[in-house]
C-alpha cells in the first residue's frame, strides 16, 4: 500500500489552516503554520535531491473521481521535472512569507491559515494532471489571495483585490472553455475524460483549426495570469496593495503558474498551433519586456517599480517559450524559478523598508544605507539579483534565454539586451536614489533595522537565489529532461 | 324568436371592452379603478367566448366562462383584500405612490 | 604538474570572500588579513604557475596548428563529471585554460594584486561616515569588512577571467570583476558624488557588456552550429583557426558583429571612447581601489579578451583596423584631458585611458604586423606596474593630506623621499624614457606600427596620433611630477607629511623596481611566443631606428616643456585657481563636455520614454479595463431606470410583451402552417 505522499504534501497546510485558526494565540497559531507549510517543502526538496534528475513523473496517484455517462473526472497528481522545483519553491515562499509576518498584529491567526490554504490551491494546480481538477485548485486560489489584499492590504485595497478577482477570473473562464472543448473534440469511439495524460494522446490530432482556436482559448487564461503587457494592468494593483506575504506570493508562484499552464497545457496539447502562434508569442514577450521596463523607469514607488520588473521577467519567459527550442525553454523554465526567489526577495526589502522606515516613496528615501546597512544590503542584493547579474539565479535564465532567441529569430534578440540595459538602468538608478548618498529620508530618527524574522526570511531566499546562480546543474538536472520530452513532442510535427 | 346577431357584434363589444380595459390597467392611478379594468378585461373575454361557442354550437366557450367569472370573483376578493392594506400602510389606494420596490 | 592546481588561484580569493562576507565582523582587521593572506598565497601560486607555462608554446604565431600553440585545460567536467551548465545541446563548463599568453598576465596579476593588499592593509582605517545625528554626533561605521570582501571578490574575478577556459566563464567573471568595481568606487556610499560615480561606472559599463553578451550569444549559435554545441563557447574551440575559418564562411556578417560586440565591451571596461565617461569619476573609491581595479587589472580585461581571442579578431580584419583606431584616438583625446587637470588622481585616470589606447592600437596593428600584437601585450604588462605604483605614491600623498588637488602640493619631496623617488621612476617609465621599462614597449608599439603602415596607410595615422600622445604624457606626467614634489609647499598641513607606513613603502619601492626590470624581459622572453617568434622589430633594430630617437626627442621635449611652465622657479605663474578655467582649458577641463550629453540624452530619450509609456499605461491600457467595469456599471444604471416600482408601468410592460408575443406567434404559425410544414 503505497503513502500518498503528495496528497498528503497537497493537504497537510490545508489541515494546518484549521488547526491555526483553533489555535487561540497568536504565539501558538504562528508556529504551527510554520510547521504545516514546510512539509511539502520536505517532500518536495526530497524530490528534487534525486539523482539523476527526474524523468518522468513521480509521486503518481491516480483516482477515478467522477464516471458518469456524461462525465468522467479522475483525481491524477504527480510531479515531473517542470512541477517538482515549482512544487518546492512553492512550500519555500509560503514558510519565508509566515516566517517575514511573524509579528503580525491584525488577525494573526485568519492570516496564517489564509496563506496555508493558498498553499494548498497552488500546490494542488502543479500537481494536478487532470484538466478538471487542474481548474479547480486554479480557481480556489484566487479565494484566499482575495481575502489577503483585500483586508491586510493598503490603502486601495479592495478596488485592488475586486480588479485582481475579476480580471483573472474572467480570463480563466474562457480557459474553461478551452479545456471544455478539449473534453467534446475527442473523437469519437475515444472514452471522453479530463485526464490530461490520456486527452494529450488525441489532441495533437485535432483539426487545424480547432487547435488554434483552442490554444488561443488556453492562451487568454495563462497570459492574463503571467502577466504579459496588455493584459497585465491588474498586477501593479495587485502587487503594490498587497500586504508584503500577499505580494511574496503573488509574485512567486501565482504569476508561475500561468506560465506553467502556458508550458504543460498548451504547449503540450497543441503542439502545432505553438509552432504557427510562436511568433504571437515572441511579440508579446519583447513587448512586455520592453513596455514594462521603460515604466519602471518612470516610478517613484519601490514597490510599484518591483511589480512591473515582475512583468518584464515574464516577458523572458514568454519569449523563451516562444524559442521552441530546449535552450530556450530551458531558460523560460529556470526563469520561473529565478524570479520566483529574486522578486519575493524584492517585494519582502520593500516590506522592510516601509516598516523601518515608513515609506516606500523613492524620493521621500535617501541615503537609508547610512542607518540601516543590513536592510541596504539585502535590497541590493535583491535588486542586483533581479536585474539578471552573473552569481544569481537570473542570470543563467537570461543567458539562456538569449542564446534561444538568437537561435530561433535570429537578430530579434537585440530587444532583449535592450531590455538588459534598461532593467540595470532603474535598479541601479533606485539604489542609489534610495540607499546611497545624503540621508535625506524623513523620519530618520525613528527609523530602525530589519527585525530577526524579516532577516531570516530574506537570508533563506537569498541563499537559494545564489546556490541556483552558482550552481545550476541543480536544477537544469530536472528541467532538462522535461524539455526534451516536450520538445520532442513538437518537433515530431 | 332570439335576434340572430352576427357573430362580429360581438366580438366589437368584446375588443372595445379589452380596450378599455387596457387603457385603465395602463392610465389609471386609483387601486380600485385597475381593478375594475381588470374585470373589464376578464368580461371582455368571456364575452368572447360566449359568441364564439355559440357560434360554433359548442359548449367549451361557455364552460370555460363560466370558469372565468368564478376565478374574477376570487381574484377581486384578494385583490381588494391587499388594497386594503396598501391603504393601512398609505393612507390612500392611489398605485403611484406605492413604489418602494424600485430599482 | 602545478597546472593541476591552477584551479586553486582564483578559487583561494573567492573562499576568502565568503568567508569575510559572512565573518568578517568578528575576525581582526575586520577580515583584512584572510583577504591579504589569501591574495598573496594565491598571487604566489599564479607566479609559479605562470613561470611553468612561460614556455608552452612551440609555433609560431599564426601556427601551421591554428591554436596558439598547446595550452593545458581542466575543466569542472574533468573533476566532476558534469559541467556547470547544461542547456540543451549547449554545454557551458568552468575550467582553467592555460597558455602563454595567460601565463603573460597570470603572473603580472598575481603579483599586483598581492602587492597592493598588503598596501591596503596599512592604507585602509576604520572610516567616519556621513550620517549626523540631531546632535551632530557622527556615526561610526568600519568599512573594512565590505573593503576586503570586495578584493578578494574582485582577484579571484580577476584571475578566474585571465584563467578561463570557456567564454561564459569568463563572461561570468568579468561581469563579477565589474559588480567589485562598483561597490567599491561606491564605498563611501555616503557621499552622494562616489554613489552617483559608481552608479555611472556600473550603467556605462553595462551598456558595453551587452554588446558583448550579444557577441556571446551569436558565436555560441554559429559556432555550435559548426562543431556542436557542446563545446560551443569553449576556448579551445573558438580559438581553432580550421574552425574559425568554417564559421567565417558559413556566416561571415554574424562572425564579425559578435567580434565587434566583443571588442565593444571591451571599450566599455577598458574606458576606450565613447564609453570613456566613468572612469575619472571611478577615482572617487579609495586609491588602492583605483590602482588595482581602475589601473592595473580589471581595465586591463578589455585589451586582454582582445589578446585572448586574437585568432577570431584576425578572421575579420575589419574590426581590428576599428581597434586600432579606437585605440589611437583616445589615447591622444585622453592625454589632451590629462594636461590640465589639478586632480592628481584624475590626472592618473586621464592617463590609464590614454594608456589603454596604446595597448589597443597595438593589438589593432598585429591586423598587419605580428609584433604589434607583442608589443601591445608588453605595454600592458609595463604599465600596470607604473602605473599601480603611480597610483599607490598618489594614495601615499592623499594619505598624509587628505587632498589630491595638486595646487595645494608642491615641495614635496622633502617630506615623502620615498614617495617621491618612486612615482619619479613611474614618471620616467610612463614617459618612454629608457632604461625603464615604458621605453621598450613603447618605442616597440611605434616601431610596429610605423612598420604596419607599408600594408595599409590607416597605420600612419595611427603612428602619428602615437608620437603626438607620447609628447603629451611625457609633458603632463612630469608637470604632474614637478607640481607635486618640487618647488615649496604650498598647502597649510606641513606637520602631517610624511611617507606611508611600512607596508605601503615596501610595496612602493618593489613596484619601483619592477619598473626597471619588466622592460628587459623583451631580452630574456626568448622561450614565450610573443617575443620570441613575434617581433618584428628586435631589440637591435630598435636601438639603431631613427623612430626611437625621434620618439625620445618628443617626450624629451614634453619634458622640457613641463620644466618650462612647472618647473620650481615658474610653477606658481601657472596655476589657473580653483573655479576660473576658462577657454580651451576650460573645455578640456569639462572633458569636452561628453557626459553632460549623455546626461542630457538619457534623461530626454529614456526617461521621456518612461514617462510617456508610464502615462499610456494610466491612461489608457489600465483605463480601457477599467472603461469595461464602468460600462457594466452604466448598463446597469440604464436598466434600472425602467424599475420604478409602480405597477401600472409593470402591467403596461406586460401588456406589450404579451402583444409582441401574440404578434410573433401568429406569424411563425402562419409562416409554417402556410409552408405545410
Amino acid at each position: 500500500m503505497t503513502v500518498p505522499w503528495l496528497s498528503i504534501a497537497i493537504f497537510t497546510p490545508l489541515v494546518g489552516a484549521v488547526l491555526t485558526m483553533l489555535a487561540g494565540r497568536r504565539q501558538i497559531g504562528r508556529v504551527v503554520s510554520l510547521i504545516a507549510s514546510v512539509v511539502p517543502l520536505g517532500i518536495g526538496a526530497g524530490v528534487l535531491a534525486r539523482t539523476p534528475g527526474i524523468d518522468d513523473f513521480v509521486l503518481k496517484e491516480s483516482i477515478a473521481w467522477v464516471s458518469t455517462d456524461s462525465l468522467t473526472i479522475t483525481y491524477t497528481m504527480a510531479l515531473d521535472g517542470l512541477s517538482a522545483p515549482l512544487f518546492a519553491l512553492t512550500a519555500l515562499l509560503v514558510a519565508a512569507a509566515i516566517l517575514f509576518s511573524w509579528e503580525e498584529t491584525k488577525r494573526p491567526l485568519s492570516f496564517f491559515a489564509l496563506l496555508l490554504v493558498l498553499e494548498t490551491s497552488v500546490l494542488g494546480v502543479f500537481a494536478a494532471l487532470d484538466l478538471f481538477v487542474f481548474y479547480v485548485f486554479w480557481e480556489f486560489v484566487l479565494i484566499p489571495m482575495f481575502f489577503l489584499i483585500a483586508i491586510w492590504g493598503g490603502a486601495h485595497r479592495r478596488y485592488a483585490a475586486t480588479k485582481f478577482f475579476v480580471y483573472t477570473f474572467l480570463a480563466s473562464l474562457v480557459m474553461l472553455l478551452g479545456f471544455m472543448g478539449m473534453y467534446f473534440g475527442l473523437p469519437d469511439g475515444v472514452p471522453a475524460t479530463f485526464n490530461f495524460l490520456e486527452l494529450q494522446q488525441y489532441t495533437a490530432g485535432f483539426s487545424v483549426e480547432l487547435q488554434i482556436l483552442l490554444f488561443v482559448a488556453l492562451l487568454v487564461g495563462f497570459a492574463v495570469k503571467m502577466p504579459v503587457v496588455p493584459v497585465h494592468t491588474w498586477l501593479p494593483w495587485a502587487h503594490v496593495e498587497a500586504p508584503t506575504a500577499g505580494s511574496v506570493l503573488l509574485a512567486g508562484v501565482l504569476l508561475k503558474m500561468g506560465a506553467y499552464g502556458l508550458i504543460r497545457f498548451a504547449i503540450g496539447a497543441f503542439p502545432f498551433a505553438a509552432v504557427k502562434l510562436a511568433p504571437l508569442l515572441l511579440v508579446i514577450g519583447i513587448v512586455s519586456i520592453l513596455y514594462a521596463a521603460l515604466v519602471c523607469l518612470a516610478q517613484n514607488d519601490l514597490k510599484r517599480m518591483v511589480a512591473f520588473s515582475s512583468i518584464s521577467h515574464m516577458g523572458v519567459a514568454m519569449l523563451g517559450i516562444a524559442t521552441l527550442n530546449e535552450i530556450g525553454f530551458m531558460g523560460a523554465i529556470y526563469m520561473l524559478i529565478a524570479h520566483g526567489l529574486l522578486s519575493p526577495l524584492a517585494f519582502m526589502m520593500c516590506g522592510s523598508i516601509q516598516h523601518g522606515w515608513g515609506t516606500r516613496e523613492i524620493d521621500k528615501l535617501g541615503g537609508i544605507m547610512q542607518k540601516t546597512p543590513t536592510m541596504g544590503t539585502f535590497t541590493m542584493a535583491a535588486f542586483i539579483g533581479s536585474l539578471g547579474f552573473p552569481g544569481f539565479a537570473g542570470f543563467i535564465a537570461e543567458i539562456a534565454v538569449l542564446v534561444g532567441t538568437y537561435q530561433a529569430f535570429g537578430w530579434i534578440v537585440i530587444f532583449p539586451l535592450l531590455g538588459v540595459v534598461l532593467t540595470a538602468g532603474y535598479y541601479i538608478w533606485a539604489i542609489q536614489r534610495a540607499l546611497h548618498g545624503e540621508l535625506t529620508a524623513e523620519h530618520a530618527d525613528s527609523a530602525h533595522e530589519m527585525p530577526f524574522y524579516e532577516t531570516a526570511a530574506v537570508g533563506v531566499l537569498t541563499f537559494f537565489a545564489i546556490v541556483y546562480g552558482v550552481w545550476p546543474a541543480l536544477l537544469t538536472e530536472h528541467i532538462n529532461p522535461f524539455v526534451e520530452g516536450l520538445l520532442s513532442t513538437v518537433g515530431v510535427i | 324568436m332570439a335576434v340572430e346577431l352576427a357573430t362580429w357584434w360581438y366580438v366589437a363589444l368584446s375588443g372595445t371592452l379589452f380596450a378599455i380595459g387596457t387603457w385603465g390597467l395602463m392610465n389609471r392611478d386609483n387601486a380600485i379603478m385597475i381593478l375594475m379594468s381588470i374585470e373589464l378585461l376578464l368580461n371582455a373575454a368571456n364575452i368572447n367566448f360566449a359568441a364564439f361557442s355559440a357560434a360554433h354550437g359548442a359548449q367549451d366557450g361557455f364552460t370555460f366562462a363560466l370558469f372565468s367569472i368564478a376565478i374574477a370573483a376570487g381574484e377581486a376578493a384578494v385583490g381588494l383584500a391587499i388594497f386594503v392594506n396598501l391603504f393601512r400602510l398609505q393612507d390612500s389606494v392611489d398605485v403611484s405612490k406605492a413604489t418602494l420596490l424600485r430599482g | 604538474m602545478v597546472m593541476e592546481y591552477a584551479w586553486l588561484i582564483p578559487a583561494l580569493p573567492l573562499a576568502a570572500f565568503v568567508l569575510v562576507t559572512l565573518f568578517g565582523s568578528r575576525l581582526p582587521e575586520r577580515g583584512g588579513y584572510i583577504s591579504a593572506g589569501a591574495i598573496v598565497a594565491s598571487g604566489a601560486l599564479a607566479v609559479y604557475t605562470a613561470w611553468e607555462s612561460w614556455g608552452r608554446l612551440t609555433e609560431s604565431f599564426r601556427g601551421e596548428h591554428g591554436h596558439w600553440g598547446e595550452a593545458f585545460t581542466w575543466t569542472f567536467q574533468d573533476a566532476l563529471g558534469t559541467a556547470w551548465l547544461e542547456a540543451g545541446n549547449f554545454v557551458f563548463d568552468l575550467g582553467v585554460y592555460l597558455d602563454s599568453i595567460t601565463a603573460w598576465l597570470l603572473g603580472a596579476v598575481g603579483i599586483l594584486t598581492a602587492g597592493i593588499a598588503l598596501y591596503s592593509i596599512g592604507y585602509i582605517r576604520p572610516e567616519k561616515e556621513g550620517y549626523h545625528l540631531d546632535d551632530g554626533s557622527p556615526i561610526h561605521v568600519d568599512g573594512r569588512q565590505r573593503y576586503y570582501a570586495a578584493l578578494a571578490l574582485f582577484v579571484g574575478s580577476m584571475l578566474g577571467f585571465v584563467l578561463g577556459s570557456n567564454l561564459l566563464e569568463m563572461f561570468v567573471f568579468w561581469e563579477l570583476m565589474g559588480l567589485c568595481s562598483y561597490l567599491l568606487i561606491g564605498f563611501w556610499y555616503a557621499k552622494p558624488s562616489a554613489a552617483a560615480a559608481a552608479k555611472k561606472a556600473f550603467l556605462v559599463t553595462r551598456v558595453g557588456d551587452v554588446f558583448f553578451l550579444g557577441g556571446l550569444v551569436t558565436l555560441a549559435v554559429i559556432f555550435g552550429d559548426a562543431v556542436g554545441s557542446a563545446v560551443a563557447l569553449d576556448l579551445s574551440t573558438l580559438l581553432d583557426t580550421a574552425t574559425i575559418e568554417a564559421v567565417a564562411a558559413a556566416h561571415p556578417t554574424a562572425l564579425g558583429l559578435s567580434v565587434l560586440g566583443l571588442f565593444l565591451g571591451a571599450v566599455g571596461k577598458s574606458a576606450q571612447l565613447p564609453l570613456h565617461v566613468w572612469l575619472p569619476d571611478a577615482m572617487e573609491g579609495p586609491t588602492t581601489v583605483s590602482a588595482l581595479i581602475h589601473a592595473a587589472t580589471m581595465v586591463k580585461a578589455g585589451v586582454f579578451l582582445v589578446a585572448r581571442f586574437f585568432p577570431l579578431f584576425d578572421a575579420v580584419p575589419w574590426v581590428l583596423y576599428t581597434v586600432a583606431v579606437v585605440g589611437a584616438v583616445t589615447a591622444f583625446v585622453a592625454a589632451t584631458m590629462a594636461v590640465v587637470n589639478y586632480d592628481i588622481k584624475r590626472v592618473l585616470a586621464f592617463s590609464t585611458i590614454s594608456q589603454l589606447g596604446y595597448m589597443f592600437m597595438g593589438l589593432g596593428v598585429g591586423a598587419a604586423v605580428a609584433g604589434g600584437f607583442a608589443a601591445g601585450l608588453f605595454h600592458l604588462l609595463n604599465h600596470a606596474f607604473f602605473k599601480a605604483l603611480l597610483f599607490l605614491c598618489a594614495g601615499a600623498v592623499g594619505f598624509a593630506l587628505h587632498n589630491y588637488d595638486m595646487r595645494d602640493f608642491g615641495g614635496l619631496k622633502e617630506y615623502m623621499p620615498i614617495t617621491a623617488w618612486t612615482m619619479l621612476a613611474a614618471t620616467l617609465a610612463i614617459s618612454g624614457i629608457p632604461p625603464f621599462s615604458g621605453f621598450f614597449s613603447k618605442d616597440e608599439l611605434l616601431a610596429e606600427a610605423f612598420l604596419a603602415g607599408k600594408e595599409h596607410a590607416l597605420f600612419y595615422g595611427v603612428w602619428a596620433l602615437a608620437l603626438v600622445t607620447a609628447g603629451l604624457t611625457a609633458y603632463y606626467m612630469f608637470r604632474l611630477w614637478f607640481m607635486t614634489f618640487l618647488g615649496d609647499y604650498r598647502g597649510d598641513h606641513e606637520e602631517e607629511l610624511a611617507d606611508g607606513t611600512w607596508h605601503m613603502n615596501l610595496v612602493l619601492g618593489v613596484f619601483a623596481v619592477f619598473t626597471l626590470v619588466t622592460g628587459f624581459a623583451v631580452f630574456f622572453a626568448s622561450d614565450n611566443l610573443l617575443f620570441h617568434h613575434a617581433l618584428e622589430v628586435t631589440p637591435a633594430k630598435l636601438v639603431t631606428s631613427w623612430k626611437t630617437y625621434l620618439s625620445l626627442g618628443v617626450a624629451g621635449a614634453g619634458i622640457a616643456l613641463a620644466w618650462t611652465r612647472y618647473g620650481p622657479d615658474n610653477v606658481e605663474d601657472h596655476l589657473t585657481p580653483v573655479g576660473e578655467e576658462t577657454g580651451a582649458e576650460g573645455v578640456m577641463i569639462d572633458r569636452y563636455y561628453v557626459t553632460e550629453a549623455y546626461y542630457k540624452a538619457t534623461d530626454a530619450i529614456v526617461l521621456g520614454l518612461a514617462r510617456l509609456f508610464d502615462a499610456f499605461d494610466t491612461h489608457v491600457v489600465d483605463w480601457s479595463v477599467d472603461a469595461i467595469g464602468r460600462f457594466n456599471d452604466w448598463m446597469g444604471r440604464v436598466g434600472s431606470r425602467w424599475q420604478t416600482g409602480r405597477v401600472s408601468d409593470y402591467a403596461t410592460w406586460i401588456l406589450s410583451g404579451l402583444l409582441a408575443f401574440v404578434v410573433i406567434v401568429v406569424y411563425i404559425l402562419r409562416y409554417t402552417i402556410g409552408r405545410g410544414i
